[in-house]
């Protein structure tokens, strides 16, 4: 089905027409709707398990979720890209929230990570003879792991197992914790720096440590 | 020498001194080492200041469209591009982003 014509705004068009009442903000609002279902359908479709029918049902959610937080937030459209883009970002982030919450809701972070009590640094065989490099690698490598076990927080090294091993989502290890998207990021961020202050006081490098990880 | 025939993630939990927990259904894991190796080259490309994933998203309209244009995020936004290269979430944003301009 040929998709509906929509009529051409500009940036400022689309906000002030957004905000005013009536005919006006009505047509803007169902025009909007239906770019944003239209970008979710071509960006998401083929990441999404369902027919194209089930898909549009829940983008039709997606969006509706968007459009309050784009009608909310209209003030803060800097002009920096066209309206549209602005809007289909924050309606990406609405869907891709909604799609990984569900796909993770059955999945604890006690699943993921056992006890404190129950971690236990891996053994790692003494470095056999051969190419120093290669030596170096075990080291740093059980080293690495050991700090992961004895320097990390808690929630610190929760956080990095079930980012890290499980690929579980920051959003949905945040959603657990009772924290934000972008304060676990900060949490990983320190303790990345942890590690490598620990490994650098070890001697080894930023080079080195780069030859060693790739 | 005979393959060990063990299941991988009992290899792993084994090695791991059983700090793996139970596997999450349908949620496979990265092996131990794969996921030292990764966390290793993490930690060395630490840097003191990393943008955060809100400072990301703020710009993340402004670059997809130039990066649909043609233009190279590398160079567009070296900050965003290399939060991109940390954060799983902040990149899948900006790649199903990145479609729609693309297809618009």
């Amino acid at each position: 089905m040929p998709e509906a014509a929509f009529e051409e705004r500009s940036n400022r068009q689309w906000v002030a027409d957004l905000q005013a009442q009536g005919a006006a903000g009505d047509a803007a609002i169902a025009d909007l709707r239906r770019i944003l279902v239209g970008g979710l359908r071509r960006g998401l479709l083929r990441r999404f398990r369902a027919s194209g029918r089930e898909f549009d049902a829940q983008a039709e959610d997606f969006v509706q979720e968007a459009l309050l937080k784009i009608l909310d937030q209209l003030d803060s459209f800097r002009e920096e890209s066209r309206f549209t883009t602005w809007a289909h970002k924050i309606a990406v982030r609405v869907a891709l929230t909604e799609l990984r919450r569900k796909r993770w809701q059955d999945v604890s972070l006690d699943a993921l990570a056992a006890s404190p009590d129950e971690v236990r640094p891996m053994e790692f065989a003494d470095p056999a003879p051969g190419p120093a490099q290669a030596a170096d690698k075990r080291a740093v490598t059980a080293l690495l792991h050991r700090y992961i076990h004895n320097e990390l927080t808690e929630r610190q090294r929760r956080a990095l197992l079930a980012v890290g091993i499980y690929g579980m989502p920051l959003e949905e290890v945040a959603r657990r914790m009772g924290s934000t998207r972008n304060a676990m990021y900060k949490l990983l961020h320190d303790a990345r720096r942890s590690l490598q202050r620990k490994l650098t006081a070890d001697g080894f490098s930023r080079e080195q440590l780069l030859r060693v990880f790739g | 020498m005979a393959a060990d025939r063990t299941p991988l993630f009992s290899r792993l939990q084994r090695a791991a001194g059983g700090m793996l927990g139970r596997p999450p259904l349908g949620h496979p894991q990265m092996p131990l080492r794969m996921f030292l190796k990764g966390t290793g080259a993490m930690v060395a490309r630490t840097g003191k200041e990393e943008m955060s994933c809100d400072e990301c998203f703020a710009e993340l309209d402004r670059l997809v469209e130039r990066v649909a244009g043609g233009g190279d995020i590398n160079a567009l936004g070296p900050l965003v591009a290399d939060h991109l290269r940390r954060c799983g979430d902040c990149y899948e944003e900006y790649a199903v982003l990145l479609h729609i301009a693309r297809t618009d």
